[in-house]
C-alpha cells in the first residue's frame, strides 16, 4: 500500500513539475484546472472517476489515494 | 433505447463559415502569465473566432449554406426540409429555421425546424434530417448547425471565455436508395440539466468538473455500443470525428478508446470549441480533400449541454466540401 502511494505522490509531482505543490487543499497552487488534470490521470491510470464533491473531501494527496482505493474495490 | 439505423439518404456536401475576427487566449486578462500557459495547454485552445456583435449563427449557416447550394448547383425550388440547430436563435419567437428558409430563396412548399441542441447537436440534426428523408417522400435537405455562443459569455469568466468560439454549418442530404445505412445511438440524461446552463437573460454557467467527469464515462460506452449494434469494429473506421469539448477531455476520450491520433482529427487549437458546429467544421477544415477522392468511414460523437449525447456512424463517398468560409 505505501509503495503503491509513493507511485500514485510521483504520477501526480509528474503532472506538475515543476510547480509540484503537495498541498493537496485547493489553494492558489491548485487551481480548478489543476484539479481536471489530475482526475483525468486518474481515470486514466485507475479506472476510476473522481466527482467534484468527492474531490472537495479530501485535504492531502494521501486521502485522494485512500478514496482511490475505496472506490476501486 | 434511440439506437437505430436509416436507409437510403446520403451526405452530399458539408461546408462550415466562421467569424473572421480572431482572438488569442494568450491575450486573457485578470490572470497570471503562468495560469494562462497552463490554461493553454490544457484547454488546447490558441484562438478562437468571436462574431461582431451584429452577426449571428443564423448568418454564418446563411453563408455556408448559399456556397454549398452554389457549388452543388441544387436548385432552391428542389430542397424540401430545412433544419437549423441552435442554441442562439435570431429571437425568441419566430424560429430562425423559417426566417433562413425565406432569406435562401427555399420554397414555401419546404418543411422547416429548429432544433435546440448544443454540444450533440450536429448528431441530433443528422439523425433527424435523415430520418425525415428516409421515411417521407421528400428528396433533398438542408442541415444547417451552428451558435454564436460567445454572446452568451460573461466578460472575464476564465471558465467558459477561453473556450468557447462561434461557427456555423450546412450540409446537404438527398434520397438515394444506394446509399449504406446511417446509425445513430442518442442519448439523454435530463437530470443534470443545469451542468451547462443559460437561464433567460442569464450569461452561460458551466459546471467544468461534472461536464468533463460525464464525457469521460459515456462517450465510450456510447460509441462502442454503437459499433457492436452494427457489426463493425474501430480499426474498420477511417476516422472519429469528436466534438471539441477541450484537450484535456478530448485526449482522454481517445487514449481510453486507444484511437491512433492519425484518425482523430482536431480543430480546438485553432478554432475553438463552438458548440454544435465543430463536428462539421472539423470535418471541412481537417477531411475536405479526403471526402473528394475516396469513400470514407466516419464515426461521429458529440456530448455535452443537455446533458445530451450521441454518435453517428456514416459513410461519406463522392462529398462536395467547399473551402472554409470567413464571414465579415
Amino acid at each position: 500500500m505505501e509503495k503503491k502511494f509513493s507511485e500514485f505522490y510521483l504520477m501526480i509531482q509528474e503532472l506538475f513539475e515543476p510547480d509540484f505543490s503537495s498541498d493537496f487543499r485547493f489553494t492558489e497552487s491548485w487551481s480548478s484546472m489543476q484539479s481536471l488534470i489530475v482526475v483525468s490521470a486518474i481515470d486514466e491510470h485507475y479506472d476510476i472517476l473522481i466527482s467534484y464533491d468527492e474531490l472537495n473531501k479530501v485535504d492531502t494527496l494521501e486521502e485522494l489515494y485512500k478514496l482511490i482505493v475505496v472506490k476501486s474495490t | 433505447m434511440a439506437l437505430f439505423s436509416v436507409s437510403n439518404v446520403k451526405i452530399s456536401g458539408v461546408s462550415a463559415a466562421l467569424p473572421k475576427n480572431e482572438v488569442s487566449n494568450f491575450d486573457i486578462e485578470g490572470i497570471s502569465k503562468e495560469k494562462v500557459e497552463l490554461l493553454v495547454k490544457t484547454v488546447g485552445i490558441d484562438k478562437r473566432r468571436v462574431a461582431l456583435s451584429d452577426t449571428h449563427a443564423s448568418d454564418l449557416c446563411f453563408a455556408a449554406a448559399e456556397k454549398l447550394l452554389d457549388e452543388m448547383k441544387w436548385k432552391r425550388e428542389e430542397i424540401d426540409v430545412l433544419i437549423f440547430v441552435t442554441q442562439t436563435p435570431d429571437q425568441q419567437i419566430p424560429g430562425t429555421s423559417m426566417v433562413l428558409q425565406h432569406r435562401l430563396g427555399l420554397s414555401t412548399t419546404c418543411m422547416t425546424l429548429d432544433v435546440n441542441q448544443g454540444c450533440a447537436g450536429y448528431v441530433y440534426g443528422l439523425a433527424t434530417i435523415a430520418n425525415i428523408l428516409s421515411s417521407s417522400g421528400l428528396k433533398k435537405g438542408i442541415l444547417l448547425v451552428g451558435d454564436t455562443i460567445t454572446k452568451l459569455l460573461k466578460e472575464g469568466d476564465n471558465s467558459t471565455v477561453p473556450i468557447f468560439s462561434d461557427a456555423g454549418s450546412a450540409t446537404a442530404l438527398e434520397f438515394n436508395t444506394k446509399a449504406p445505412d446511417m446509425h445513430f445511438n442518442l442519448m439523454t440524461d435530463g437530470s443534470k440539466f443545469n451542468a451547462i446552463i443559460a437561464r433567460k437573460g442569464d450569461t452561460l454557467k458551466m459546471k467544468g468538473h461534472e461536464i468533463f467527469t460525464f464525457g469521460l464515462k459515456e462517450v465510450l460506452p456510447n460509441l462502442e455500443q454503437l459499433l457492436d449494434s452494427c457489426g463493425s469494429v474501430k480499426e474498420e473506421i477511417d476516422y472519429f470525428v469528436f466534438h471539441q469539448a477541450n484537450l484535456l477531455l478530448n485526449e482522454s476520450i481517445r487514449k481510453k478508446l486507444m484511437l491512433p491520433k492519425e484518425k482523430v482529427p482536431m480543430t480546438l487549437s485553432k478554432f475553438g470549441n463552438s458548440s454544435c458546429a465543430t463536428i462539421p467544421l472539423t470535418i471541412v477544415s481537417e477531411l475536405c480533400d479526403d471526402l473528394g477522392s475516396r469513400n470514407l468511414s466516419i464515426v461521429l460523437s458529440g456530448f455535452g449541454v443537455g446533458l445530451s449525447w450521441g454518435t453517428a456512424f456514416v459513410n461519406f463517398s463522392d462529398i462536395r466540401c467547399p473551402q472554409l468560409i470567413e464571414v465579415d
